[in-house]
């Protein structure tokens, strides 16, 4: 990055340029589809192996413990498990393709149907914590990067703090303290009892609302740490760049300088964090689901394990790596048509 | 290989503790150390033992006092003797489990940038999918179907967290390649496995031992999460197992120094590691920055 002293051109190109640059984006998308199905090729054979891997009978991890031997062996037909392992794989992914995760030990009802409301109770908490986190972070990040030194010295330090602090830790004492001692705000679940109801509306309700708030507000401050500290280095990287001292040269207003020119390419690096911030992500929802019972899939494939639901552990292990592979793809496909930069490397 | 292998480390650790900022972090990580060696033999009480007052009740959450620096829990045991034991287990499986990872890290990462074609693609695509997992959801399931176990513990820290080590080390090897000695070496006849590991291992060493210590890190909070989560095996102690014990108590309320001083033993833990990391870094550039593609 240092060495990069071509100043960025921040105009749009003439179109002739345009044309020709939509070629390796078409390429990028197909190299990046092509990536997608080569770990899809790698993921779906392991969990087959995995959930056959299950000491003891095979095939109870299919059929489902304490059975009757009779409808065991009629299941065990009917799911193919006598068959060879090839042809079991084969019909396996079959199934997957016609969306059949199988039948939920401790909800007796298909896998799918279930997984589909963790679906959204995951992603409410979720998807706005992370938007959240990144747009904070790109503020904070850009604020102490130009800011005083006493500020950016503390925004530091209490982003390595934070990094420190494991989520369970936080958040079991935060419910301790807000939800248990001072009674502030619900200690457990999304709705109150009563509350609640089918349609999405339910989710604009204020009793929803105030069951999300703290969850939400740990899930941020554990976002916000990688998205602060990455756009903080970019922004001191982009601000000793040449188009910036041309822009202050040209007695541009400082805050000009800083906010339209240089953040808007500090932010850049940001977008690319994604994918490695999976781990982080996934495991603080399952952690801070867990703590505030709150009904998602990482909630969901800890019950399950403790119940010894197989097809469920499986279903939201499959469900929770497709969204993470699948939305890893979009954003890089979205940063390369943001930066060219990217897709002619 | 294993003496040279030795030798770096051995300079690496004296010019480390040169570093300035360096001495604070050695010297919480060797308190951290000396307490998981003899934790059993220090702590004040039985971590199992139910205590009782000196008027014959229970002494149930007692708030930290002299009697009870961390306080006792509301089954009556004592919180700092349970921190104590708690230690030997997180640090085992963070040393044995960043140890196995960072092997396995560095031989993809070595023969990866190596060979080059078709079996450095493969080797990447592989560490791409390994990426693509998330390693909480990974490690449940997979306690989930083998049981609860340190092995299979450490068998989900090793199956995902060895990718990163794979990276670095492939690039710095790439750049490697390159330098006049490997050259030489080729060129003199040396093996291809000779080269690798008598002349380009060497020189990955200091970097893969940064990666060890982030992989520490990384692999107590793996333990510590899962633990908190109920699926460590049974009657193991470790900080994170204590954590497990005080948020199903719902005695929390009225207990919070149960759940906040194993909590608080991590993190200084992993700051005392993150600040060693930082110095170790420092210490080291030298070598990576003259290397660097």
């Amino acid at each position: 990055m240092a060495t990069d002293t071509t100043p960025r051109v921040t105009a749009e190109p003439p179109p002739s340029n345009r044309r020709r640059s939509s070629r390796p984006l078409a390429r990028f998308l197909l190299s990046r589809l092509l990536q997608m199905l080569v770990t899809l090729a790698v993921l779906i054979p392991l969990t087959f192996l995995l959930f056959r891997a299950v000491p003891g009978d095979p095939a109870a991890a299919v059929v489902g413990p304490d059975m009757d031997p009779a409808v065991a062996d009629q299941l065990r037909e009917q799911y193919g498990l006598d068959q060879p392992l090839p042809q079991q794989f084969l019909s396996y992914c079959l199934a997957l393709l016609q969306g059949d995760l199988g039948t939920s030990f401790q909800y007796k009802v298909p896998v799918v149907d279930v997984l589909a409301d963790r679906l959204v109770n995951s992603a409410v908490l979720v998807v706005p914590a992370v938007l959240l986190a990144v747009a904070l972070g790109v503020a904070l990040g850009a604020f102490a990067a130009t800011s005083s030194r006493r500020f950016d010295e503390g925004v530091r330090t209490s982003a390595f703090v934070i990094k420190a602090s494991p989520i369970f830790w936080v958040s079991t004492l935060a419910l301790t303290l807000f939800g248990l001692t001072l009674g502030w705000v619900p200690s457990l679940g999304m709705f109150s009892p009563g509350e609640g109801g089918d349609g999405l509306t339910r989710f604009l309700s204020l009793d929803f609302l105030h069951h999300l708030a703290l969850p939400l507000t740990i899930l941020v401050l554990y976002y916000l740490v990688e998205p602060t500290l990455t756009m903080r280095t970019s922004m001191k990287e982009v601000l000793d760049q040449e188009f910036i001292e041309l822009g202050r040269a040209q007695g541009l207003p400082r805050r000009r300088i800083v906010y339209r020119h240089g953040a808007r390419n500090a932010a850049l690096p940001v977008v690319t964090l994604a994918p490695a911030l999976v781990d982080n992500i996934i495991g603080g929802q399952v952690i801070v689901e867990t703590v505030f019972s709150w009904p998602g899939m990482g909630r969901g494939v800890v019950e399950a394990v403790n119940n010894y639901d197989y097809p469920m552990m499986q279903g939201i292990f499959l469900l929770t790596a497709v969204t993470v592979i699948v939305v890893n793809a979009v954003i890089d496909v979205a940063y390369a048509y943001l930066d060219p930069r990217v897709r002619l490397a | 290989m294993s003496a040279t292998i030795a030798t770096v480390g051995w300079q690496a650790a004296q010019r480390l503790w040169r570093t300035p900022g360096a001495k604070l972090a050695l010297i919480g990580f060797g308190l951290f150390v000396l307490v998981a060696l003899i934790g059993p033999w220090i702590a004040p009480y039985d971590p199992f033992a139910r205590l009782q007052l000196a008027n014959g009740e229970p002494a149930r959450s007692v708030p930290p006092s002299l009697e009870h620096p961390f306080g006792t829990t509301s089954y009556g045991r004592d919180v700092l003797s349970q921190v104590i034991w708690g230690t030997r287990r997180t640090l085992v499986v963070g040393f044995v489990g960043a140890l196995v990872t960072v092997v396995i890290g560095v031989n993809v990462g070595l023969v990866a940038g190596f060979a080059g074609g078709r079996t450095d693609a493969l080797l990447m695509r592989i560490t791409d999918s390994a990426y693509a997992l998330p390693f909480l959801p990974f490690a449940i399931v997979l306690v989930g179907i083998l049981g609860r176990s340190d092995v299979v513990l450490l068998l989900a820290i090793a199956t995902l967290f060895w990718r990163t080590t794979a990276r670095v080390v492939r690039a710095q090897v790439l750049s490697l390649k390159q330098r006049p000695f490997v050259r030489a070496a080729v060129v003199g006849g040396a093996r291809p496995r000779r080269v690798l590991y008598r002349h380009i291992a060497p020189n990955v060493v200091s970097l893969a031992m940064l990666y060890g210590l982030f992989l520490v890190t990384e692999a107590v909070i793996a333990e510590a999460s899962l633990s908190f989560l109920g699926l460590a095996p049974p009657d193991s102690i470790s900080w994170g197992t204590i954590m497990f014990d005080a948020f199903t108590s719902t005695e929390l309320n009225t207990t919070w120094w149960w759940a906040f001083f194993p909590g608080l033993a991590i993190m200084l833990f992993v700051l005392c590691m993150s600040l060693l990391g930082r110095a170790y870094e420092s210490a080291q550039a030298h070598r990576w920055e003259s290397r660097q593609p």
